[in-house]
């Protein structure tokens, strides 16, 4: 299993980043309208402050993208993120057992 | 994308971005009959964010659009708020109105009605300006009349002109305002501030949400204020004593109706029941009530009923011989004094008895009376044989006397807890108005707060696309060759952005030098355009190298023909960028001026207030000299707009001439759409 690592101010600038770039494309695209990244913004920022660790931020992606499905690739790219992870610590344990 | 295409249609108005806080891309939006695109102003608005994006990154980005969500703090919430303060002892009354109740408040109650009222004065100012900005906004949105709105909303008091009118008065005499404005009375008559206010300022979303936002933010902090109510085991001791005392009240009615049944004399029942209570409530002694009650009683009877007392005094009196009698058989021994002693005992227990027995049988009916006074000792005086009451009155009094028990010890709680309750709730309640008054004086702040961050916000977001519209420029002159010319701007864009005010980016913590503000805002002030000229020359030849045919040259060994090169890219940079230049350091000047003596942990201020501050005749030159500049780009903008609303309302900026302050905030709070513009204009 992954671990759950906190969730540090760096991680959180990194999700606000990739988060305020996705809406921006968004708009840009033309896919949502100016209002719904308004909407998206003022549920995102205060869901941010609450999180604590990695399980949490994932729950919160797939809730963000439940809402905005704009979202999902954010929330994809992070349960790839979260696999790689998973797979790493498989792989170190196996690696550490055969030794 | 072209601008107008037929009179039908026209570019997003000033108006409209200052209806949405933001600024638009003008010329690439346009809309037909007043009806906006809203995908163009969608991809418009992508394209501002990114900017923002790259310069201060995603939060910002978050947090901006976060900030333009519609916050309200309608009626309710105003009045529940007044609620909370005044140490919770204010309530609404009749007609929504405050009603504050002081009892049991000692000493306290000055110093509750004070923070009563300094809420109701802070809330009431803040809410007219929140009512106001709510209609003005929804009457702007829907087209209806500000009486209508305020009817729908249900604002019925004061009348719309006298709303707007408390509410931009309060705007303008904040400390935002004045410190910005600090001669504004003498810069344009009253009615023309109020419009100004209300064009630049109060229209605009951005100032009644963040108002809105403080609000709700005040009203999150009332809801941790510390309880002062009353300590609730006082409550159950009082509530202890109530029951105590009903129970006494009752057992004593008990006891009056078996007395009536029992045919004994009770004039009036009432009145012997109240008695009894009285006794049950203030007798010292819990268990000795019952017997003081009994006798009490049977000494009313007694006096009552003659008859019975002489029967009793008989029987006395027969006891009383009885015992003497087996005591007389044996006086012969006793020695002479105590034969004399006895004797005298005797005799007069025998004169008592012949006294009390022709009395007995006197009496018109010695066995009635006789009876009827066993039936009065069996009914009261019974007892058990441990020497307890068990009488049947008694017995009725015993629930009483348990409730007097229960009285006695409620009232010791009560008043143990009662002393150490009023010593608690005093502290709670001092604790309280602590906190209440902290909240207050961050209340009264909350218009200033509330225009300095709007005046931020947008001077951040006229700085964010200021790098946007330089870069596009730069890559612009890049494309056709001109790099000295694109290696100056770059430049000069970097002196921009660190000479008066400089961002970090590590810590995010602006440093705003206001000794450099003021000296340049001076040079601007005395020389004019020429000083113009010698700031961006400065800024242009800084470090000692200018970019020259591709290449930098110390400026200090440059041959005349390099040196006449150089002083007429100046000169061409001058053209292009020095209205750019100019107006903003204008607008970090206003910036500076509205912190004040800020002390934000996001702020760092150099230099003094004092740096900033013009005299009369420098005032009066800045306007000579750069009147014209200030007056809004010609290619539609938030200026322009706002200068076209204006002028619709009567006042014309530019012709105050001694106004230029006002027409430095004018420029600030228009100018986003100009800098908007320009760097919007070449998108393909």
């Amino acid at each position: 299993m992954a671990l759950n690592l906190p969730f540090s101010a760096s991680e959180k600038k990194r999700i606000e980043d990739l988060l305020a770039d996705r809406i921006i494309l968004a708009l840009q695209q033309g896919e949502i309208l100016e209002e719904v990244a308004i909407d998206a913004a003022s549920f995102i920022r205060p869901q941010l402050e609450t999180i604590q660790d990695r399980n949490q931020l994932v729950a919160f992606l797939q809730e963000l993208t439940s809402r905005w499905s704009f979202f999902a690739s954010v929330y994809q790219d992070e349960k790839k993120v979260e696999l790689i992870g998973k797979i790493e610590t498989e792989l170190s344990q196996m690696s550490a057992n055969q030794r | 994308m072209a601008g107008p295409s037929s009179p039908d249609q026209r570019p997003i108005s000033g108006a409209d971005m200052l209806v949405h806080g933001r600024t638009k891309e003008i010329g690439t939006v346009t809309v037909a009959a007043g009806v906006e695109d809203p995908t163009a102003k969608a991809i418009q608005r992508g394209n501002e964010l990114a900017a923002i994006k790259a310069e201060r990154g995603g939060g910002e980005v978050l947090a901006g659009l976060e900030s333009q969500k519609r916050r309200s703090f309608d009626l309710s919430r105003q009045t529940a708020l007044r609620t909370r303060f005044g140490a919770g002892r204010a309530e609404v009354g009749d007609g929504g109105k405050i009603v504050l109740n002081k009892d049991g408040l000692g000493v306290d109650a000055a110093s509750v009605e004070s923070n009563s009222k300094s809420a109701e004065r802070v809330i009431g100012q803040v809410s007219s300006v929140l009512n106001y900005t709510e209609v003005i906004l929804e009457a702007q949105k829907t087209g209806k009349t500000p009486e209508a709105v305020m009817k729908d909303k249900k604002i019925k008091k004061p009348e719309w002109s006298d709303l707007r009118s408390s509410a931009l008065n309060a705007i303008i005499d904040t400390d935002a305002i004045r410190s910005l404005m600090p001669d504004l009375d003498q810069l344009s008559d009253k009615a023309e501030q109020l419009k100004f206010i209300e064009n630049a300022l109060a229209k605009d979303p951005a100032f009644h949400s963040k108002i809105a936002e403080k609000m709700i933010a005040a009203e999150a902090r009332t809801r941790e204020f510390t309880s002062a109510a009353s300590d609730g085991e006082l409550d159950v001791h009082q509530e202890t004593s109530k029951a105590s005392k009903e129970a006494m009240a009752a057992s004593a009615r008990d006891a009056v109706d078996k007395m009536v049944t029992a045919g004994l004399s009770i004039p009036d029942a009432d009145a012997q029941a109240q008695a009894i209570q009285k006794m049950l409530e203030t007798g010292t002694n819990p268990d000795q009530i019952t017997a003081q009650i009994l006798a009490a009683v049977r000494s009313q009877q007694m006096a009552a009923r003659p008859d019975m007392a002489i029967v009793e005094n008989f029987y006395v009196a027969k006891a009383k011989y009885d015992a003497l009698l087996p005591r007389m058989k044996g006086i012969k021994s006793l020695p002479a004094t105590a034969q004399t002693r006895l004797q005298d005992e005797f005799d007069k227990a025998d004169a008592a008895l012949t006294t009390t027995e022709t009395q007995f049988t006197s009496l018109a009916d010695p066995v009635a009376s006789e009876q009827a006074l066993v039936a009065l000792n069996g009914l009261l005086s019974a007892k058990s044989e441990n020497g307890i009451y068990n009488s049947p009155i008694a017995q009725d009094l015993a629930g009483g006397v348990a409730a007097r028990k229960r009285l006695t010890e409620s009232e010791q709680a009560y008043k143990k807890k009662a002393a150490s309750g009023r010593e608690k709730e005093s502290d709670a309640r001092a604790q309280r108005l602590a906190e209440e008054s902290d909240v207050i004086t961050d209340m009264e702040s909350i218009l200033s707060e509330s225009i300095g961050e709007v005046l931020s916000d947008r001077l951040q977001e006229m700085r964010s696309l200021d790098v946007l519209r330089r870069q596009k420029d730069e890559q612009a002159l890049e494309e056709t060759g001109k790099k000295d010319e694109a290696e100056a701007l770059k430049k000069l864009g970097t002196a921009v952005e660190s000479n008066w005010s400089k961002l970090d980016m590590k810590d995010r913590k602006r440093t705003i030098d206001r000794a450099q503000i003021g000296a340049d805002v001076r040079i601007l002030a005395y020389k004019g355009q020429e000083g113009l000229r010698n700031l961006i020359r400065r800024d242009l030849v800084k470090g000692g190298q200018f970019s020259l045919d591709g290449a930098l040259v110390d400026v200090n060994t440059m041959t005349p023909e390099q040196t006449e090169k150089m002083e007429a890219l100046i000169d061409s940079v001058l053209q292009q960028e020095g209205q750019n230049y100019a107006r903003r350091l204008f607008a970090d000047f206003i910036e500076a001026r509205q912190l004040g003596n800020s002390r934000s942990k996001d702020i760092e201020l150099t230099g003094t207030l004092k740096n900033l501050g013009l005299k009369d005749h420098e005032w009066d030159l800045l306007a000579k000299n750069f009147e014209g500049m200030i007056t809004p780009h010609s290619q539609s903008s938030g200026g322009a707009e706002l200068m076209a609303q204006l002028q619709k309302e009567g006042i014309d900026i530019k012709g105050k001439g001694g106004s230029f302050l006002l027409s430095l905030l004018f420029m600030l709070l228009g100018t986003v759409g100009v800098a908007s513009a320009a760097a919007f204009k070449k998108t393909p």
